[in-house]
């Protein structure tokens, strides 16, 4: 019997939501850093980056089983992607707090709440434009 | 009186954290059965019910994580102690 290999099947276009992320991260650190300074730049980015890195890894982790024969893996690796995330976000936030506290904590928050709310254009960053 | 609002402002960090956590977990066990259901039913699906199950995911967290980090705000840089 024949099995198609993993690396035969097509990566769904989850990544375009990441890189908008991204990018909003690095646009508010820029009007930050030109609106209120350094401090204040500095607390946006690593707010956007609180955000994005366990999104990072939930994608990462989500999709790393594929397949029609997969189900009950894929469900298994979207809880422990889940676990991660939130266990990733906690730890990220202690770091952060703990070694560099932001200068100013509405622009940290701020780029945090606008990073995690590029989930709501998901819809539309993934499926309208994905062939999947 | 620090006493108290250090007291009062841990309960809330429990409730914020434990709370967001039970949603989640919640909403991801009647998203993991609906994706089982339809993998079931149309195995043929599962790339596209996978795709969609990471969007709503995104959705179902989004204020959890963020009641996240406003308990963790107020765990190491609490604004009502003065």
């Amino acid at each position: 019997m024949h099995y198609s290999t993993p690396a035969a099947l097509k990566r769904p276009h989850v990544y375009r939501l990441l890189i908008v992320q991204l990018a909003v991260a690095l646009v508010l650190t820029v009007i930050s850093a030109l609106t209120q300074g350094y401090g204040a730049a500095q607390s946006a980015l690593l707010g956007g980056l609180v955000c994005l890195l366990p999104n990072l890894y939930f994608a990462w982790r989500a999709f790393r089983v594929q397949g029609a024969r997969m189900a009950r893996q894929i469900i298994t690796g979207f809880y422990k992607a889940e676990a991660g995330k939130f266990g990733l976000t906690v730890a990220l936030f202690t770091i952060v707090f703990i070694t560099a506290p932001p200068s100013n904590p509405a622009f940290f928050f701020g780029a945090y709440v606008a990073v995690q709310l590029v989930h709501w254009l998901g819809p539309w960053l993934v499926l309208k434009r994905s062939s999947t | 009186m620090e006493a108290q609002i250090l007291g009062m402002t841990a309960i809330a960090v429990s409730l914020l954290i434990g709370l967001g956590a039970l949603g989640t977990a919640i909403g991801f066990g009647i998203l993991g059965g609906k994706f089982l259901e339809g993998a079931a039913r149309q195995p043929e699906m599962i790339p596209q019910l996978q795709v969609k199950m990471f969007i709503v995911a995104g959705l179902l967290d989004a204020v959890t994580m963020i009641g996240v980090g406003i308990a963790l705000f107020f765990t190491f840089a609490n604004p009502f102690v003065g």
